[in-house]
């Protein structure tokens, strides 16, 4: 049975785009290009995983509402944030509402299949009891499952988003070696993006460590080439 | 350089100099005008004067008995004294008689001459006359060297020195006396009552003698009746050289008349004229009474000044019949006015004329003070005004400046306004105050132009971003769609067009927002030298194309800033130094101390920078690339947000050639954290 996807996107042609691409790689979708609409049918048969755009028609925060909406009824449900606003500020809370990630326009339709494909992969492997030692990376205090998309620092654990977790794990699969930007746009499923953005995420990323834990200097900037695990 | 408003202004008081050139020549009218004023009140005091002399015609006359008016000039006229006179050989109680009434006698009186010669110069004698009382008093000062005087005992009187005096009583007949020289100053009169008699002592005058190394004086007082009758004396001064002989050496005496030593007498009533010229009070005036034959008469108050013009003036009036005045130097630098009118008897015949002159110092003092004034009150209103003045434009011009300084900071180095409102003058009611808020306003739109300059890129992100990402989606489908053959070539192009219009998009926003992120930034101590280590050895292994090292003479050198962010700008730099850097060239940079920070040499072999672009360079969208067309576009950025970068580190960049002229270098410089 194939996976429903949830498409919300007030863009028609977008709308369309995104919906064939789904179609192509096997999903089925459901499209809207308006919140309330969209709410009231996923209220009855909740979507495996919704693709969602910010501004919707008049409503430049439609996006957010409607993530807000959807979690409260269906905790579990996979958000991805499509949408051309591009502001920090935006990513932020879009994150905090619980949404997996967030992708800026323009995206690149494998890409996003891609990061659909592994969302569900991730879930297939969190419906599954632990198998032993399944995709598991320890390195130092960092214990990583890369199926589960679960990640602990020192026992405690961290919450990131599917773009963080895949360059921290691209990261700490080879503890000192140098990860360069490219390798961590392909890991991280990113269209080419200027080194900023992968700056960003890194920055992201030491924050939400360093909430669990001040000290964490795990992360190394190799300066003009990209970033490293720093070996213990 | 032109004078600024202070200096202008400053000239402009000058005008003010021509106060005291106005209050000169004001001066001169108020002096012509004191001078015409004291001029016609002199005229008045003249006439006035002169018409009471006219009423008293008779003090001009001689005394009666005198001789008739064409003989005037042989009158001896007894001065009136004006205190009693004693008789004691000493002239200080005949008040300005002597003075101005004598009669000086010198060789033109020598009568006989039969010893030795008359000496002129230790010869003579002086003669004056006066009254007081019922006497007639005589004053003889005779030059003598050697005066040889009556022996004591009954010695015969005319063997001294001796005058002859002889009074002519009319029809009594006359007596002549001889008085010999006293060795006590008794003098002793000796009469004879005939020719070639013996001499005989006379009681009826009395004389007193002093004898003084010049010569000898003698006091005689005679009734006014002895001459009364005749007002004739005659008076002989017999001057005799040895005592034992009697010799005489020379006789002198007035030759008015063809007998030798007699003159007329006439009496001066001067003292009435002088008493009513004193009692008029002229103050500091000068007024003189002359007869018809310019004979002072009486004369008043004095001068600085001997006046030495009244008989020019006298004649003239004499001459003309009418006032005159006019104004006179003073021979003292100062001017006098003088002015005159004639006294007319009752047939209109001229008795003589009143002369009064003044100083003009009143005119002239008030001229001064007036001129004194003028230069005051002016230095005063120069000084008061120049002051005003130069405190009024350097107040404006200390607006000006501050209004100026305040506008000129209001945009930075980078064009940017930085203040939308000045403070300067802002409240100030004047064209200043005008001229500050133009400028506010003018910064104010200024501003919102900026403003909308840095949200266009944003917003053109965002709005190009859906029909990019429309493009880009749609092509991808299409792809999917399309089998494989040509039309995927032009699929896969219209791909990269999209890209590349992504990555443009991309730029213009990171420009846009990199001075708010870095603003946004949170610094800390970072290592600059380890940083660029890193930053040039990763560059260096993965770029074999160009020699790329670093050297480092600073140590370890840390900065208060954003790793992100100098990473970015080196990005930056790098990015323009492997543009223009031919293969096998050369990239450094270079960290050394300086006294201003840390300073950074970042340069590269290639081709140098146009003078003209050296400042353009960091400008935003501002390129020296002439279509080289590589991958990436080439929108001028880079080094913009460089500068960005390094001024939001306290920094500073600037470009410059090599001086070998094969290659560019940026130089920047950064605040040291020790």
């Amino acid at each position: 049975m194939p996976k429903i996807i949830g498409i919300v996107e007030d863009d028609q042609d977008q709308l369309e785009n995104y919906a064939d691409a789904m179609r192509r790689k096997g999903y089925e979708p459901r499209q809207f290009r308006k919140a309330d609409a969209a709410l009231k049918a996923f209220a009855n048969s909740p979507p495996d995983l919704a693709i969602l755009d910010i501004i919707l028609g008049d409503d430049v925060d439609g996006g957010f509402s409607l993530c807000r909406n959807l979690l409260a009824v269906h905790p579990a449900m996979p958000v991805i944030f499509l949408t051309d606003r591009v502001d920090e500020i935006d990513r932020i809370s879009g994150l905090r509402l619980g949404a997996w990630d967030y992708e800026t326009k323009p995206i690149s339709l494998n890409f996003l299949a891609e990061k659909v494909a592994a969302i569900f992969r991730i879930m297939e492997y969190r419906s599954r009891p632990p198998a032993k030692d399944e995709g598991l990376i320890k390195c130092g205090g960092l214990a990583l499952n890369e199926n589960r998309m679960t990640i602990t620092w020192k026992e405690i654990p961290v919450d990131l988003t599917l773009t963080e977790f895949r360059i921290v794990a691209a990261l700490a699969r080879r503890p000192g070696d140098v990860k360069s930007y490219e390798a961590l746009m392909e890991s991280a499923i990113q269209t080419v993006v200027a080194n900023n953005t992968i700056n960003t995420h890194i920055r992201h990323i030491r924050k939400k460590f360093a909430a669990v834990d001040p000290e964490f200097d795990k992360i190394q900037n190799e300066y003009a080439l990209g970033y490293r695990w720093a070996e213990d | 350089m032109k004078p600024g408003i202070r200096a202008r202004l400053m000239i402009l008081a000058l005008a003010f100099l021509v106060i005291p050139a106005l209050g000169y020549y004001s001066s001169l009218e108020i002096r012509g005008f004191l001078l015409r004023g004291q001029q016609s009140s002199q005229l008045m005091a003249v006439q006035a004067i002169a018409s009471v002399l006219r009423e008293r015609y008779d003090l001009f006359l001689a005394h009666a008995g005198a001789a008739s008016s064409k003989e005037w000039d042989a009158v001896n006229y007894i001065y009136s004294a004006t205190a009693p006179i004693k008789l004691d050989g000493d002239s200080a109680d005949w008040g300005s008689v002597i003075e101005t009434g004598k009669r000086v006698l010198g060789r033109e009186s020598l009568i006989k001459e039969t010893g030795g010669g008359f000496d002129p110069e230790s010869g003579g004698f002086d003669l004056a006359m006066a009254r007081w009382g019922e006497r007639v008093y005589l004053w003889i000062n005779a030059r003598d060297q050697a005066v040889v005087s009556q022996a004591p005992g009954r010695a015969a009187p005319e063997k001294a020195d001796h005058i002859l005096l002889t009074l002519i009583d009319g029809d009594k007949g006359q007596t002549e006396y001889l008085i010999p020289v006293s060795p006590t100053g008794e003098l002793s009169f000796w009469a004879r009552p005939g020719p070639g008699e013996p001499y005989l002592r006379d009681e009826t005058l009395l004389g007193r003698s002093a004898i003084g190394p010049a010569g000898y004086r003698m006091e005689i007082a005679i009734p006014e009746s002895r001459i009364a009758g005749s007002m004739m004396i005659k008076i002989l001064l017999v001057d005799v050289d040895d005592p034992r002989t009697g010799r005489e050496r020379y006789t002198l005496g007035p030759r008015d008349d063809e007998t030798p030593g007699l003159i007329r007498l006439g009496y001066l009533e001067s003292n009435s004229i002088q008493r009513m010229l004193e009692n008029l009070e002229l103050g500091g005036a000068w007024v003189m009474v002359v007869d018809s034959k310019s004979r002072v008469r009486a004369e008043s108050g004095s001068l600085p000044v001997e006046p030495v013009f009244h008989h020019v003036i006298s004649r003239r009036i004499m001459s003309e019949g009418s006032p005159i005045s006019e104004i006179q130097e003073d021979g003292a630098g100062g001017d006098l006015v003088v002015s005159g009118a004639p006294i007319k008897g009752l047939e209109r015949d001229i008795l003589g004329a009143v002369i009064l002159a003044s100083s003009a110092s009143v005119a002239q003092s008030m001229q001064e003070k007036a001129m004194e004034n003028a230069i005051e009150a002016s230095m005063f209103a120069f000084i008061v005004i120049t002051f005003g003045l130069a405190l009024f434009a350097t107040r404006l011009a200390l607006r000006i400046h501050r209004l100026r300084r305040e506008a000129e900071g209001a945009i930075d180095a980078t064009g940017r306004v930085t203040v939308e409102s000045l403070r300067a003058s802002r409240d100030a009611g004047d064209e200043i105050g005008d001229l500050s808020r133009s400028i506010s306003q003018l910064l104010t739109r200024l501003r919102r132009h900026q403003d909308f300059l840095a949200l266009l890129p944003g917003a053109l992100k965002h709005e190009i971003n859906n029909p990019l990402n429309n493009i880009t989606v749609s092509l991808e489908n299409l792809e999917a769609h399309t089998p494989a053959g040509d039309a995927h070539k032009y699929i896969k192009s219209a791909g990269r067009g999209a890209a590349r219009l992504k990555e443009l998009v991309d730029s213009l926003a990171e420009a846009a927002s990199v001075e708010d992120s870095i603003q946004k930034e949170k610094f800390e101590r970072v290592c600059l030298s380890s940083l660029l280590e890193r930053y040039m050895e990763n560059s260096a292994r993965m770029d074999a194309r160009h020699t790329i090292k670093f050297i480092n003479l600073a140590g370890d050198a840390y900065i208060e800033g954003s790793d992100f962010k100098i990473e970015q700008m080196l990005d930056k730099l790098m990015d323009n130094a492997m543009d223009y850097c031919p293969d096998g060239g050369m990239i450094e940079a270079r960290l050394e101390r300086s006294r201003n920070g840390l300073l950074l040499n970042f340069s590269n072999s290639g081709p140098t920078i146009p003078d003209h672009m050296k400042e353009k360079i960091f400008d935003s969208l501002v390129s020296t690339r002439e279509g080289r067309g590589g991958a990436r576009p080439h929108l001028g950025i880079g080094l913009y947000i460089a500068r960005v970068i390094a001024e939001g580190h306290g920094g500073a960049i600037s470009a410059c050639n090599l001086p070998d002229g094969n290659g560019t270098m940026f130089q920047m410089i950064f605040p040291e954290n020790r």
